[in-house]
């Protein structure tokens, strides 16, 4: 018997190598991606605990208050409400500025209540497959959970980045938000949500502009003519907004859809950058820091 | 020139022989023994794992910077997002994932089988053993890197949804598994 030394380094330089190019390979498996860099990360506080919780409890001002040993969030669980099916949040028409220099007189705000204790900042694109789902999973827990029970409010902002299709859808969410908000607001959602349920792969033609149109044509009530008079109109100033709320995301570290800041307005004290659809549990457990970090 | 031809014809078609040949073996070897079947599923299945989870490489790195968001819920929620997700897209993603997962198990079985088999002490071995080692326990970091250094957008214009360079990624193992060979042939002559 005798050791091929040469043979088998040989074959362990092949073995190796091959693994380490497939592993950078393997990065392009599953991928999600992003046209995007941005630069800061907000520190937060470091409590835990979930609300509603047996260790919990509210005070009279509905601070949640420590009462016993706390454990971990594992949400969504039997005290988490369900997501509505199907998912109708309530919009309220904003004004102003808020607290994070915010304004939001063009922008979708769901919200049950004009004096929510925390502002949760949600950046989308039409055109970006994990923010469909999170329309279909944490969006529901959070109106349920959060929006309904008046604690908080979430304000929708535009991130587009997946082609020039989701910057159109954008523009066109604005328009539609002027048009609608002060009469029947629910309409917007209608076609925010039907856009999402064609949402195939990205620049295609469900995304076009005609298509967006025909989308608002086909939900009673929205003035399609309107809509493309609109879009012909104010695009400019339309997708200088946008651009301006795209770049607040890129400030605050928000780097890939769906991006999420949370702040509470008591004490201003804001989350770090969220990112991905992330499950209800994170938002629960940030939003639960904050309000009794303040 | 035809007998150049015929001759390179035969040597080609016997390096294609040779190599179909050690591909068999490489792939045979992790699961003739329960052991190796355990060690190749079992890294196939962590493999697998890590590749969905990264679908989203911007969420993970979020909870990675805030750990107090990692817990079992959240690993578990986070995978089954990412995974009807991708499920929902394409069932054919899902399988090339599947797929690329039981080969970097049956790539991992094998390497340690050669380093059980060799003189360790080598440096040669060790240095080719090790990236793969690095590589194949982050098989999947490519995604968060590429968001690290901004280039994700560059992929984005890539054709199919990158399922060229998924397919791509998948041959490329094939080759090198089939050049590798059978791991026990190089030791014992």
């Amino acid at each position: 018997m005798k050791f091929e030394a040469q043979s088998s380094t040989r074959r362990a330089v092949l073995s190796g190598t091959s693994t380490a190019l497939i592993g950078i390979l393997a990065g392009c498996l599953s991928g999600d991606t992003d046209k995007t860099q941005a630069t800061t990360d907000p520190a937060t506080g470091g409590g835990t605990g979930r609300p509603g919780s047996d260790a919990t409890t509210t005070d009279s001002s509905g601070t949640y208050v420590q009462t016993a040993e706390q454990t971990g969030p594992t949400v969504p669980n039997d005290e988490d409400k369900e997501p509505e099916e199907p998912l109708s949040p309530p919009f309220r028409v904003g004004s102003g500025t808020t607290g994070y220099d915010i304004a939001l007189d063009n922008n979708p705000v769901i919200s049950a209540t004009d004096d929510p204790a925390v502002d949760i900042y949600m950046w989308t694109d039409y055109q970006c497959r994990f923010c469909r789902k999170f329309e279909g999973n944490g969006l529901g827990y959070l109106v349920a959970n959060d929006v309904r029970e008046k604690v908080a409010r979430i304000v929708m902002l535009n991130y587009p980045h997946k082609g020039g299709n989701s910057m159109t859808a954008a523009v066109m969410a604005k328009c539609l938000w002027e048009q609608v908000k002060d009469d029947d607001p629910q309409l917007f959602w209608e076609w925010h949500h039907t856009v999402f349920n064609n949402q195939q792969l990205p620049e295609q033609s469900w995304s076009s502009r005609s298509s967006l149109l025909q989308y608002a044509r086909n939900i009673n009530g929205i003035d399609a003519p309107s809509l493309d008079q609109c879009m012909q109109a104010n695009r400019t100033d339309h997708e200088e907004t946008i651009r301006a709320e795209k770049q607040r995301g890129m400030d605050e570290g928000i780097k890939e859809t769906p991006g999420f800041v949370i702040y509470h307005r008591d004490s201003e004290a804001t989350s770090p950058p969220l990112m991905a659809a992330q499950p209800y549990t994170t938002f629960e457990t940030q939003i639960y820091q904050l309000r009794n970090n303040a | 020139m035809s007998v150049d031809f015929d001759s390179y014809r035969q040597t080609g078609l016997k390096e294609l022989r040779s190599f179909s040949d050690e591909l068999v073996l490489a792939l045979r070897y992790p699961f003739e023994r329960i052991s190796r079947v355990a060690l190749t599923l079992g890294v196939g299945v962590v493999t697998f794992y890590f590749l969905i989870l990264f679908a989203q490489p911007q969420g993970l790195m979020t909870v990675l910077r805030n750990p107090e968001f990692i817990t079992l819920t959240w690993l578990e929620q986070m995978f089954m997002i990412n995974f009807t997700t991708i499920y929902h897209e394409s069932v054919l993603i899902v399988a090339i994932n599947g797929i690329y997962a039981i080969l970097t198990g049956v790539a991992i079985t094998n390497m340690i089988a050669q380093l059980r088999m060799m003189q360790v002490g080598s440096v040669a071995n060790v240095g080719g053993i090790l990236p793969g080692l690095f590589a194949a326990g982050c098989a999947s970091c490519g995604p968060g890197l590429y968001a690290i250094f901004g280039i994700t957008g560059a992929m984005s214009v890539l054709p199919f949804q990158q399922s060229l360079l998924r397919f791509g990624g998948i041959a490329l193992f094939l080759v090198f598994l089939g050049l590798s060979g059978d791991p026990r042939s190089c030791s014992i002559d």
